[in-house]
């Protein structure tokens, strides 16, 4: 029974593995495919199912690219390892983007993975806010991630309460149960593809106050990024891997459960409801083009100027560049 | 007669020569022991960042990958208010999780060393209390403890307490035992006997105990600072990074190593005070040394 099941095991890893070096193999024949290192912003998650998905359909192959994936052990890992050249690469944020251009880092977006916001600013139903003035008094949390004062300023400003009315407290990586423990009120930086599925599925009713609607300007959520001087040096190749990421999202949007398929079978740990509802809820936010729009991250980068998160801001040509329109 | 007394006039008049010449030779010997002591760990700080800094500019090492030590030290001396003011929040944490510790540690050692039972029942607890990571528990800490200095404080405690306690355990149990039976005989009780032998006994233990004890006690609360707070040299930090502001989290790991350090120093300065006759033994080594 045991050597049985062993062997059925066994069997099943080297059929994978002949899968995996045959799509690769025919390939390989015709012509050597070009090492690449990707990596994520963050431990893999449902935000990066079109990316499993060029994976797993072998669109980065077909392209003529081995691509490498790592995990970085810190979301702000990937923008310096990115301008190091130790990465060639990777998943960031738009407003990382920018955070590491205005202190002289090498970096910019060339293409879109998420390409709406995600982030809110969260709460229980039960907790009887309805508005942002609402928040007046009570204790906000929040996620370390650079932005979350101009966010909760901006969106309280929009309704005429200052941020001098909310106590913030940062709850560090403790935002569900700080919230359904209620030692704080809301909380900035929880997504609602993520918090918003785990605090539902505890049975408690969420509101949110998304950035965009008051007044925050609409953001990319999730970029590809790239160093200057690999785009210089490699603009054919890093073309070919936005494109085939850009395959990766068509294929999510037209086959989400070809997708999902893809990403559970390379992550089987991630094979659970948490991840099949928090897919479900990014769907409509995954970029549906990689051409990215010069006045988004205009606007965003003149709104983080004014909000002071950084010194001044940084000229739109040095955030992004369009390598397949 | 006057060869005598010419001789007992030179005795006379050399002495003091003499004591004077002696106390000379006393304080050179005392600033060449401090020269000794505080030379060679400043010429080797000063070769590791002349390295450190050629190595940047040899190698065009990023800055945000590693700053040099000039551009640090802009940082140290231009945000040198928001710095400083942080300091003292994560300074305060420190202390009052220390003196906590302290209490609470020196007061369980005593139990532990008197009665064989409480050493049987508590003593694995405060091993094992010293296995679990504290980066693993700083979130429910905060979640018990709450957002507020506490938190932090309870956290740089729970490091302080393990090298405390079994410190002194150890240094209760060191005092002479013949010095111990000598008090009995002489009708001393078990009490007496504690005050008068074992406490003196086990106090350069106690001071070791303390002095690794409130150097690492630092790594609590900036940990505690990590998950949750808004305050403090660890909050800083983990702020300046995701703002990519790589050069104000070196300074404020500078400001982190000069506090422990200094932490470090303190406890040895009040052991140099609080006991002289280790005083006598360190400067016959230094003298033994010379």
């Amino acid at each position: 029974m045991r050597i049985a099941r062993r062997h059925l095991i066994a069997g099943g890893a080297a059929a994978a593995l002949a899968g995996t070096l045959g799509a690769g193999g025919r390939t390989a024949a015709a012509a050597p495919r070009t090492p690449l290192t990707f990596m994520l912003d963050w431990f893999p998650n449902p935000d990066h199912v079109p990316l499993y998905a060029a994976l797993g359909a072998g669109y980065f192959t077909q392209a003529g690219l081995n691509v490498n994936l790592e995990v970085p052990a810190n979301a702000d890992d990937p923008l310096k390892l990115v301008a190091a050249r130790k990465v060639d690469v990777a998943v960031n944020y738009e407003s990382g983007v920018i955070f590491a251009r205005a202190q002289g880092l090498p970096v910019r977006s060339i293409g879109l993975v998420v390409s709406q916001p995600l982030t809110t600013v969260m709460f229980l139903k039960s907790s009887g806010i309805r508005r942002p003035r609402d928040l007046a008094g009570r204790r906000v949390g929040f996620a370390v991630s650079g932005l979350e004062e101009a966010l909760i300023d901006q969106i309280l400003r929009s309704d005429g309460v200052s941020k001098a009315n909310v106590t913030l407290v940062n709850v560090g990586f403790d935002i569900v149960p700080a919230l359904l423990s209620r030692k704080i009120d809301a909380v900035v930086g929880a997504y609602r593809n993520v918090e918003r599925i785990q605090i539902e599925m505890q049975g408690q009713a969420v509101g949110m106050f998304a950035p965009e609607r008051y007044g925050v300007p609409p953001f990319y959520e999730l970029v590809l990024i790239a160093g200057d001087a690999a785009i210089a040096a490699r603009r054919d190749v890093l073309a070919r891997f936005v494109r085939a990421a850009g395959r990766g999202l068509a294929l999510t949007a037209a086959h989400p459960d070809e997708a999902f398929k893809h990403y559970v079978r390379l992550n089987p740990k991630l094979d659970d409801t948490f991840n099949r509802r928090s897919f479900e809820a990014t769907l409509p936010a995954y970029a549906r083009s990689q051409h990215q729009l010069r006045e988004r991250w205009a606007a965003f980068s003149g709104w983080m100027a004014a909000q002071k998160v950084i010194p001044s801001a940084v000229p739109a040509d040095q955030l992004y560049t369009n390598l397949a329109p | 007669m006057s060869v005598l007394r010419a001789a007992q006039g030179d005795r006379a008049g050399a002495a003091p020569a003499n004591l004077h010449r002696r106390a000379g030779v006393g304080a050179g010997t005392r600033l060449r022991a401090y020269a000794a002591r505080v030379v060679p760990p400043l010429v080797l700080l000063g070769v590791i960042l002349a390295g450190w800094e050629a190595a940047v500019r040899v190698f065009d090492i990023p800055f945000y990958i590693l700053p040099a030590p000039s551009r640090i030290a802009g940082v140290l001396a231009g945000d040198r208010a928001l710095l400083l003011g942080e300091a003292a929040v994560t300074l305060g944490e420190v202390l009052l999780g220390f003196a906590i510790a302290f209490v609470v540690g020196v007061v369980l050692a005593l139990a532990i060393f008197s009665s064989r039972t409480v050493e049987r029942a508590v003593y694995p607890l405060v091993i094992a209390s010293q296995t679990v990571p504290v980066f693993a528990i700083a979130p429910l800490l905060v979640v018990w403890f709450g957002y507020g200095t506490l938190s932090k404080i309870v956290m740089a405690a729970l490091i302080v307490f393990f090298p405390i306690v079994v410190n002194t355990v150890d240094g209760l149990r060191a005092a002479d035992p013949d010095m111990v039976n000598l008090l009995r005989i002489l009708g001393a009780g078990p009490a007496e006997i504690v005050r008068r032998v074992r406490v003196p006994a086990a106090l350069p233990f106690v001071f070791s105990g303390t002095r690794i004890a409130i150097a690492t006690s630092v790594i609590g609360a900036v940990i505690g600072e990590w998950v949750g707070s808004t305050r403090g040299l660890g909050y800083l930090m983990i702020h300046a990074n995701a703002q990519l502001h790589v050069d104000l989290v070196f300074a404020v790991i500078v400001y982190l190593s000069v506090m422990a350090t200094a932490l470090f120093w303190t406890v040895s300065l009040v052991e140099w005070a609080a006991l002289p006759w280790r005083r006598a033994e360190t400067a016959a080594q230094a003298e033994g040394e010379v």
